[in-house]
């Protein structure tokens, strides 16, 4: 019986010397970790504002080019002021007044639509510029909160778990980490569904800018500026482009029926 | 005795606790990749429609 009580009494020293070890190593590994994550969480802001700076470059960019094309009334494949010079070459050269007549409505068609163009062109700059500039910031805002998170997770410090009360204890670790990361993805999926709208909103643009060209090259046809080779050739472009356009949409819809899924998906795991 | 037997409950406890917490991790990082996944495929194929979207200035 003695002897048992000692062997007892071993055995809790150990247990106690063991325990301290562990904890002492736990929250060496939980400074290394968190020190990383800091690091990490650097990292990922240097690089959204590289991305924010190279975005902005970009649309500005593309505004200054519609603005120079919209300024000289012509398009970027410069095909209708094109047009509008062959017509003008035809106009003076015209004998009838009639026939004079019928160039100058048809120049005046073609300078419509120029202006049309122009103008959908500096629209779509500045929604392009919009959305690039709020997908920079969500993007910019996802990562840094993504990466908060995580450290959350990684030290078992919540900051705050959603009722305003913090802890600092290292104890709940794990459920900690589960639910910041169910919460990180959950708004990567929101933030999914916001790029999606945005993306159906590319899918409209597209819709539009397809039944414009279908519109030219039916006037094109009708006023015979095109040959056949020509107009073959744009209607395929026309089938292309239309035929993108409609997988897109079909993935977009395809996308918010998974993101559905997974929202639900993640709802059950936390609840479990 | 006691301390023994609370140190085995609590050990047994975690570890339950931290393989619980692994298949949920393992659950939500398929859930992320899945959605990675369709919105890699959305930005490729958004790309490619702004690409032959002007092409049709062209015409």
């Amino acid at each position: 019986m003695r002897k048992l009580k000692q062997l007892l009494l071993v055995l809790g020293v150990f247990m106690f010397v063991g325990g301290t070890a562990l904890q002492a190593q736990d929250v060496k590994s939980v400074t290394g970790a968190v020190k990383k994550q800091e690091k990490e969480l650097q990292d990922k802001k240097d690089k959204e504002a590289a991305k924010l700076k190279e975005k902005g470059n970009t649309v500005k960019g593309d505004a200054n080019a519609a603005y120079d094309d919209a300024k000289g009334g012509t398009m970027s494949g410069g095909a209708t002021n094109e047009k509008i010079e062959i017509l003008r070459e035809k106009l003076s050269k015209a004998r009838t007044d009639k026939e004079r007549q019928e160039i100058k409505k048809m120049i005046e068609r073609e300078m419509k639509v120029a202006k049309k163009d122009a103008g959908g062109k500096i629209d779509d700059a500045k929604n392009d510029a919009s959305t690039a500039i709020g997908n920079a910031k969500d993007d910019a805002n996802a990562s840094i909160s993504a990466s908060r998170e995580d450290s959350d997770a990684v030290t078992g410090i919540v900051t705050n778990d959603g009722n305003g009360t913090a802890s600092s204890d290292v104890v709940g670790k794990e459920i900690n980490k589960g639910r910041a990361r169910s919460k990180a993805a959950r708004a990567k999926i929101s933030k999914g569904e916001k790029d999606l709208a945005q993306k159906m909103a590319l899918v409209e643009n597209g819709r539009a800018r397809i039944a414009a060209a279908k519109e030219r090259l039916a006037a094109g046809k009708a006023d015979g500026s095109f040959s056949e080779d020509q107009i073959v050739k744009k209607q395929a472009t026309i089938d292309k482009v239309e035929a993108r356009v409609d997988q897109l949409e079909k993935s977009i819809n395809n996308g918010k029926t998974v993101y559905a899924k997974q929202k639900a998906s993640l709802n059950t795991l936390v609840e479990n | 005795m006691v301390f023994l037997l609370v140190g085995i409950v609590s050990c047994r406890d975690t570890k339950e606790e931290e393989a619980a917490t692994k298949a949920t991790m393992e659950k939500i990082e398929a859930v992320e990749n899945e959605a990675e996944e369709v919105a890699n495929k959305i930005n490729e194929e958004a790309s490619e429609v702004e690409e032959s979207l002007k092409e049709l200035d062209s015409i």
